[in-house]
């Protein structure tokens, strides 16, 4: 069969043009680093990767989440850690008013450090976070948690609403604790409950007045009162165990995530360096052969 | 004549002719669609001469084209192909790169909507985080608008590059129809110029790479050129004349476009393109973005669905009810291209939830608390038995209501919450018919006492839209208000018996005729005309009757007290007045009982004492009614009871009686959900697994149920579902209230961050989900068509090789055509050089 000669130039153009244009893609390749460069590249991938992308976008916020809920547990952590210590204080202060060696006059020193320290474990209750809620009401963030009633006793004004936060897939992490939780009432032995600032104010009230039996009952009501703190003390560090535990399975699933990107998306540079110089050889045969075949013509021949 | 001259010119005027067409082959190397022409060179006709045949040369026939029919159409076909995959490849390309775009494809958008939910999740009371959500929010509908323009974009440029495609086959088919005219001239194609049937392929070749085209050849090589499903359908060009192919959009569908022929003339619409630049481009139209725009427009509207209905659901920063987050622009309803945040203010953001529960501090238990709403599905009725339920006034319903003989009662339907003004009445009921009425709770609010014979029982059930656990209980039958305390179920106006409203009279005023403020009339309440002497047993029975709330006596009583009173009294209104209430005087009217009020602010309240009987009120002329005043405050369940004693082996659907009831009421306004939040309810635990629910406003017991042992158990109230993490134990109180100012709860945040794994799309697909699947679509089309462009790539070069095999110029036999010419050319002159040396020969003979 015969080649026509306009045949054999098209031919051959052709040929070196679609050479050229994937010498170019290689090139632009390498130099983005990326095997697809734009989605129609390779449209089968396409919709991976934009499933990949978005998986590790949230990853990311979940993250970013759980970062800034951390600030959050370690101010909770610092006013617990206080409080803690500050009972530890009122139970030696109690220790020392039931005494009987103590006189009045003694006596009524150590209810007005009682009566201080009371005084502090108050604001710490009513602790604020960095965006200025109140970290123990509940979800009335924006009341004190403790606040002071006309008889000058101190009442409970938030809620007992527990809130969750996002923490995961499926998975929420508890976030608040109320107050009437940390500095829950004593339950006494004749089954009476008491609120936690009540309790105190009796057993300072017995230490002024020296009465023996009101602070024996005072030191049981702290015991209770110090359990119960250190239970608070406890969820609270474990809620934080649970975020940080989020946190790192987190980073592994990104990690994963981003290595499947990269297998994707991302270019193998041997790989592309050895197509690239096939190619380049590739298309120089092309244009050698071309320049050769071309000049030969019977016109040249025939004289 | 056979001489060696004549012969030899023949031949020199032959290849002259060969030469000139081998010369013009090479001038046309690079013609486009040119067909190699041949020469035919025939020998002359011989001349006799003696006993044998001499030749007498040659002569040139004809130009013969090379040309093979053919390969040629084969030739147009594969062109259509192939050229049908380009526009859709292009496109489809675009088209991937738009939705597969970080910056312009959805799923960074939903992303980062999804993402400052969850950071508004953690900061509930924070402005910073709301206005963040709502940038984001508008982020999402900004991108649904940008994605929906670049799909404008591409349906433009399509339809735009379809029209002017349609332009050139027009022009393409007039000029066949010029070379049509012009084939006309010759009988016979091999007679007509090659040039002109060169063009004639040339114009069918470019015609078949716009649309797929069939052609039939005539005898003088004219052409008939039809694009339709057989030769005879959809006919451009016959002989010598051309029709116009058009395209506007489809009256049905606006979106789609539709072919038409000779639109002007006699219409001929095609149904379906294919082949060619142009039905590749329909292809792209109809299968790939019209289905890309479809699916993001379903996607822009469940969205919007989804996150409405979750935000209705709850708070916002200032204790009202969350609107709609997301709406459509006017005239975009339902299109990706509409989408739009409606709320603008950042205190608008409903993150709470509508409810919230509160432990006790002093609780002696440790369990906590938390609250969700679900809408309730109860079994039973869900509305007043057909046809009562269209008694809104000033419609009035009647329905006749057999009483089962198995069971004693028939269930005659739910008055919703928000029900006014409801009047429901018995007529002419028997002396052991009466209505009752019920809570969800089995607690009975009117009627009469039903625990002897059990009917009570039976019909507390959740078969009768009884909450689970309820039990009967009658410690508010019949509760009416003391001057001490108030009883009442919710402090709701509930009366059983015949009741008389104060009422009102227009007035006018005399100087300009405009209505005035009523006057107030006392109320009066008048029954039937007494018939016999029923009714003084019937008041002869103690307990039997009430007037305003006071026991009546009966007529013994009053003659033990004041013996100058008639025992028995002569009518009915000195038995009333006789009693001594005041605020009240009862005469007889045409032997009817007719008692007034003698103030205007009070009504008049006949009732039910508890001996007395339906059947003990119509005796003194009245019918036995419900009335609810005001608007329900809870649901209630109305029964129709029978306490005659049951047959003992009744038939299945036999009735004990029958009985008429008459129902009217005012609208239905509010609901349940809503008054459940204004109320504020407290659950508290009498024993370790006993609990009441009391409504602390109205102080009244609405629940009292058994919990079980489970160690994280969980309780139900219409619709609510509390959830103890332990066991709660004596003495815990919680109270359950409409969280008015917890700011902080994050509840309905929570769930709309949920929203991003719900498989709410069909499929049992997420929203990201769906997008993807989209995009994955369009991606396979883009590679199918990539893979279809590469094998019609191939099979339109082997047929192009082809044809260039027959009708191509290839220079170098051109090149050894000529020599071989020129040689032939030389011969036959030398011929004629011989044949002139010849003849000077014989003119030398001397």
């Amino acid at each position: 069969m015969k080649i026509s000669t306009s045949f054999l130039f098209d031919r051959a153009t052709e040929r070196m043009s679609s050479l050229q244009n994937k010498l170019a893609t290689t090139q632009s390749q390498l130099s983005a680093s990326k095997q697809v460069l734009s989605p129609s590249d390779s449209p089968e991938q396409a919709a991976a990767i934009t499933r990949l992308q978005g998986q590790i976008d949230r990853q990311d916020s979940h993250s970013k989440l759980l970062k800034t809920s951390l600030n959050r547990y370690k101010a909770e952590e610092t006013a617990l850690r206080s409080a803690n210590d500050l009972l530890i204080r009122l139970k030696e202060l109690g220790v020392q008013a039931a005494n009987d060696a103590l006189g009045p006059s003694e006596r009524k020193s150590v209810g007005v450090e009682m009566q201080a320290i009371r005084d502090q474990l108050v604001s710490l209750g009513n602790t604020q976070d960095d965006s200025g809620n109140y970290l123990f009401s509940g979800t009335r963030v924006s009341t004190a948690a403790f606040g002071k009633d006309s008889q000058g006793h101190i009442v409970y004004q938030g809620d007992q609403t527990p809130t969750q936060i996002p923490a995961g897939v499926e998975r929420t992490v508890q976030y608040s604790r109320s107050g009437t939780d940390v500095f829950s009432r004593v339950v006494r032995s004749d089954k009476s409950s008491v609120g936690f600032f009540d309790a105190l104010d009796q057993m300072i009230s017995s230490v002024n007045s020296s009465n023996t039996s009101g602070i024996q009952q005072g030191l049981a009501d702290l015991s209770q009162m110090h359990d119960s703190l250190t239970l608070s003390q406890a969820e609270s560090g474990s809620d934080q165990n649970v975020v940080q535990q989020q946190l790192d399975g987190l980073d592994e699933t990104t990690l994963r995530l981003k290595s499947s990107l990269s297998d994707v998306q991302d270019l193998d540079y041997t790989a592309a360096v050895t197509r690239m110089n096939k190619e380049m050889m590739a298309l120089q045969a092309a244009m050698s052969s071309f320049s050769k075949i071309s000049s030969l013509s019977l016109f040249q021949y025939i004289n | 004549m056979s001489d060696l001259l004549t012969i030899g010119s023949s031949g020199v005027t032959a290849y002259q002719h060969a030469l000139v067409t081998v010369s013009n082959n090479i001038a046309n190397v690079s013609t486009d669609g040119y067909a190699r022409q041949d020469v035919s060179i025939s020998a002359n006709a011989p001349t006799p001469l003696g006993g044998s045949y001499i030749g007498s040369g040659s002569s040139f026939d004809r130009v013969r084209r090379q040309y093979d029919a053919f390969i040629e159409s084969n030739l147009r076909s594969s062109n259509s192909d192939l050229k049908s995959q380009e526009p859709l490849l292009s496109y489809v390309n675009r088209l991937i790169d738009v939705m597969g775009d970080q910056n312009i494809g959805m799923t960074s958008a939903m992303n980062q909507f999804f993402e400052s939910a969850r950071s508004l999740a953690s900061d509930a009371a924070s402005q910073v985080s709301r206005s963040n959500f709502l940038r984001d929010s508008d982020g999402l509908a900004a991108r649904f608008q940008q994605l929906s323009s670049q799909f404008e974009l591409l349906d433009n440029e399509t339809h735009q590059s379809i029209q002017a495609d349609v332009g050139q086959v027009n022009s393409i088919t007039k000029q066949l129809a010029e070379i049509n005219r012009q084939l006309t001239k010759e009988s016979s194609a091999s007679r007509q110029p090659s040039e002109l049937l060169d063009q004639r392929d040339l114009l069918l070749r470019n015609l078949s790479g716009l649309v797929a085209v069939k052609t039939q050849f005539a005898e003088n090589g004219s052409v008939l050129v039809s694009m339709g499903d057989t030769l005879n359908q959809g006919i451009l060009v016959r002989d010598s004349t051309s029709r116009d192919l058009s395209v506007q959009p489809s009256a049905a569908d606006p979106t789609k476009l539709q072919f038409t022929i000779d639109a002007y003339g006699t219409p001929e619409s095609l149904p379906v393109m294919t082949g060619g630049k142009i039905g590749g481009t329909m292809t792209f139209r109809d299968q790939v973005l019209s289905p890309a725009v479809d699916s993001i427009d379903n996607l822009a509207k469940s969205m919007v669905t989804q996150i409405n209905s979750i935000h209705r659901d709850g708070i916002d920063a200032e204790g009202a009810i969350g609107a709609d987050l997301f709406g459509f622009a006017a005239g975009q309803e339902g299109k990706a291209g509409g989408v739009r945040v409606i709320i603008q203010d950042s205190t608008r953001v409903a993150a709470a939830s509508q409810f919230r529960i509160i432990d006790n501090p002093l609780n002696p238990g440790t369990a906590l608390a938390r609250i969700a709403y679900d809408t309730p599905q109860y079994a039973g009725p869900t509305s007043l038995a057909t046809p009562l339920d269209t008694a809104q006034a000033p419609q009035i319903a009647t329905l006749n209501r057999d009483v089962p003989a198995n069971q004693g009662y028939s269930n005659l339907g739910l008055v919703r919450a928000g029900t006014q003004n409801l009047v429901m009445t018995l007529s002419n009921p028997s002396a052991t018919q009466s209505l009752q009425v019920f809570t969800r709770d089995g607690r009975q609010l009117l009627g009469t006492d039903l625990s002897a014979n059990n009917i009570g029982q039976s019909i507390v059930q959740a078969a009768n839209g009884m909450e689970a656990g309820a039990v009967y209980n009658t410690d508010l039958l019949n509760a009416q208000p003391t001057a001490s305390a108030d009883p009442r179920y919710l402090d709701m106006d509930l009366f059983m018996g015949a009741k008389a409203d104060v009422g009102t009279e227009m007035r006018f005023d005399p100087v300009t005729n405009k209505p005035i403020d009523p006057l107030a009339i006392p109320a009066k309440l008048t029954g039937r005309a007494v018939v016999g002497t029923d009714w003084q047993s019937a008041i002869a029975k103690a307990g039997a009757f009430t007037l305003n709330g006071v026991a009546l006596k009966t007529p013994s009583a009053l003659q033990s007290a004041d013996p100058s009173v008639n025992n028995p009294p002569t009518d009915l209104a000195e038995w009333i007045n006789n009693q001594g209430i005041s605020g009240i005087t009862a005469t007889m009217e045409n032997g009817a009982l007719q008692i007034t009020r003698t103030n205007t602010q009070q009504d008049i309240r006949l009732g039910l004492g508890a001996n007395g009987t339906g059947a003990d009120l119509a005796t003194l002329g009245f019918d036995t009614s419900v009335y609810v005043g005001g608007a329900a405050k809870d649901d209630l369940l109305v029964f129709v009871t029978d306490t005659a004693p049951l047959p003992a082996n009744a038939a299945p659907n036999s009735a004990l009686s029958t009985a008429t009831v008459t129902a009217q009421f005012q609208a239905v306004q509010g609901d349940l959900k809503q008054m459940l939040r204004a109320q504020s309810l407290q659950v508290t635990f009498t024993s370790d697994n006993q609990y009441e629910i009391r409504d602390k406003l109205s102080d009244t017991v609405l629940a009292t149920r058994q919990l079980g042992n489970e160690a994280a158990p969980t309780i139900q109230f219409r619709g609510l579902t509390l959830s103890f993490s332990t066991h709660p134990k004596s003495g815990d109180q919680f109270t359950i209230d409409g969280n008015k100012d917890g700011i902080g709860n994050n509840d309905a945040m929570l769930k709309l961050v949920d929203l991003e794994k719900g498989k709410v799309m069909p499929g049992n697909q997420t929203m990201t989900e769906a997008y993807i699947e989209q995009v994955n679509k369009v991606g396979s089309v883009a590679k199918q068509a990539a893979i279809s462009k590469q094998a019609m790539t191939v099979v339109n070069q082997q047929a192009q090789q082809a044809r260039d095999g027959v009708s191509g110029v290839s220079l170098d036999q051109e090149a050894s055509e000529l020599v071989r010419f020129q040689q032939a050319y030389q011969a036959n002159a030398k011929t004629m050089q011989v044949a002139s040396q010849l003849f000077d020969a014989i003119l030398q003979l001397r």
